[in-house]
């Protein structure tokens, strides 16, 4: 930090009179405001009021040693740049300041270049340090306002053009409607409903990675996010002439987060069980609280998914594919129909970042059943906003 | 579903800045027996209210990137020109999931600004159908018509 005339600030904190002046006279001289102190507890005392850029100290004094002063300062700002001197230097002295934060070492007696040439090279460092911390600030910002910008610019045209197809699905119902056409916005309908979700998962990664999930926990009831699921993909389902089914307990099922992650970690298992079942199958979402745990089951009746696989689900970009040649699709367990491989693994992150877990059990021919367990949420409303940051 | 033939058609005043969502809505109303009229901005709504007299109010609530659909609704409601639009039925519609007068409870009292309906974009048809018909046949009864 500067004064208030500008100067960069140096605090020296040495119990040798003759050395303190000396270094004084040099460092006042370089331009810069200097304090200095004949002890080390006086020292950090002014280290923290005056935030310094720079600080002198001596290794060897009376009461707080150098060694602690050191250690202290690094842990009130590691961007301060620390200065060693002494009369008794050692290779294991010098090792020992320097592992805890000090920049460099000067041997006494010495020459004031050799101080103003460390003083210098230290600030110089001190300036590049700060430099790329405002960079990966401004790196972080930026990363963050390109993902609400681009979803938000990708997600204004998408409802736009769900809201003409479902329009002209139902304009087109009412009067005897050509069947191929039909076809094509129900194809349309899902490819952007497909898309709405990738960018929904992306959202949700950038959330995980930036931890912010961390930060915005809300009380969020399972439930009513199953029901509103299974409401909103009825009619992807009942295009495949396939059952949406829930069965959950009385009582609710809330957890603690930020409300869209958990949204996507269960929208994702419902849209794979889904688009992963056979015509006429059945999802079923199931869902109950054991002790400090929340569990929620979804179960296809898809053609199942091969034992050697089921740990490799949850990988990035790891997709399931056909196998060539021999047996068909449908019977060979291998599921016919990709996605985009973001979709478990980002359930998985979720799953993890709120303290819980996810796995899977799949049986061949029958089905498969994901389940997400997640600690349950026990305070009441009230506990928790008062816990939310805003 | 379609609008009583025996009576005059009911009206729709749908205030929006958004032109897809415009379009798409009033080819949909209009199927259904609807007469819409369209307005940009929350001052362009206000000021058609007299003139057209609508039954009910699709409201955008984020106009020009701001709450002002809650201005419009706020107006409706509290302003002593407009008494006679008080009972209005409202339907509030959004892009956002959450309605925002749920993000704002946090922070206290929200009554004002509570939405009676409200709707996420796209709109899903069959339940935007259903409450459109029946908030403006519950008004109708109620209502002098000429």
């Amino acid at each position: 930090m500067t004064d208030l005339a500008g100067r960069e600030i140096v605090v020296v904190i040495d119990d040798d009179h003759a050395m303190r002046l000396s270094c004084e006279k040099i460092l006042l001289r370089m331009g810069f405001h200097v304090e200095s102190f004949d002890n080390g507890a006086l020292g950090l005392d002014a280290v923290t009021r005056l935030k310094p850029s720079l600080v002198v100290v001596d290794l060897k004094m009376p009461g707080l040693g150098g060694m602690e002063v050191i250690a202290r300062v690094h842990a009130i700002d590691a961007d301060i740049v620390i200065v060693v001197i002494t009369g008794y230097a050692t290779i294991d002295t010098a090792v020992e300041a320097m592992r805890n934060g000090a920049y460099d070492f000067l041997p006494k007696p010495f020459m004031p270049d050799a101080l103003r040439l460390i003083v210098n090279r230290g600030l110089e460092r001190r300036r590049l340090a700060l430099e790329s911390h405002r960079h990966e600030q401004e790196r972080e910002m930026l990363k963050r306002r390109l993902v609400t910008f681009v979803s938000h610019q990708l997600q204004t045209p998408l409802v736009a053009i769900h809201q003409y197809l479902d329009v002209l699905r139902h304009v087109g119902c009412e009067e005897a409607v050509d069947p191929q056409r039909l076809e094509w916005i129900n194809r349309g309908l899902r490819r952007t409903e497909d898309m709405q979700r990738l960018i929904r998962n992306w959202l949700a990664l950038s959330k995980v990675e930036s931890q912010c999930l961390a930060v915005r926990r809300e009380r969020v009831d399972l439930k009513c996010v199953i029901s509103d699921l299974l409401e909103t993909y009825g009619k992807l389902a009942s295009a495949d002439r396939i059952t949406l089914e829930s069965r959950l307990p009385e009582d609710a099922c809330c957890v603690s987060g930020d409300p869209d992650c958990i949204c996507a970690l269960i929208d994702n298992l419902v849209t794979n069980a889904i688009k992963y079942n056979r015509p006429g199958g059945r999802v079923t979402v199931s869902g109950e609280r054991f002790g400090a745990e929340v569990t929620i089951r979804v179960s296809d009746t898809g053609v199942g998914i091969a034992g050697d696989l089921l740990p490799r689900l949850f990988e990035e970009f790891f997709r399931v594919e056909p196998t060539a040649g021999d047996s068909p699709p449908a019977e060979s367990g291998r599921l016919k129909r990709t996605g985009s491989g973001l979709g478990l693994p980002i359930c998985r992150r979720i799953a993890t970042e709120l303290g819980g877990s996810i796995g899977v059990e799949s049986t061949l021919g029958v089905g498969s059943t994901f389940w997400v367990r997640l600690p349950a949420c026990r305070g009441v409303l009230k506990d928790l906003s008062a816990t939310a940051t805003p | 579903m379609t609008a009583d033939a025996d009576s005059k058609p009911l009206r729709v005043l749908i205030i929006d800045d958004d032109e897809d969502f415009k379009a798409s809505v009033r080819v949909l109303l209009e199927g259904q027996g609807y007469t819409v009229f369209a307005a940009d901005s929350a001052r362009e709504g206000l000021a058609a209210l007299a003139t057209y007299e609508p039954d009910a109010i699709l409201l955008d609530v984020m106009m020009e990137d701001d709450f002002a659909g809650y201005g419009v609704s706020q107006a409706i409601r509290h302003k002593e020109e407009l008494a006679r639009f008080r009972t209005l039925p409202i339907i509030m519609v959004s892009s956002v999931p959450v309605s925002p007068d749920e993000r704002f409870a946090m922070s206290g009292d929200v009554g004002m600004i509570r939405p009676d309906i409200y709707l996420t974009k796209p709109l899903n048809i069959p339940e935007f159908l259903g409450i459109l018909s029946q908030a403006t046949r519950q008004r109708r009864p109620g209502q002098a018509t000429a």
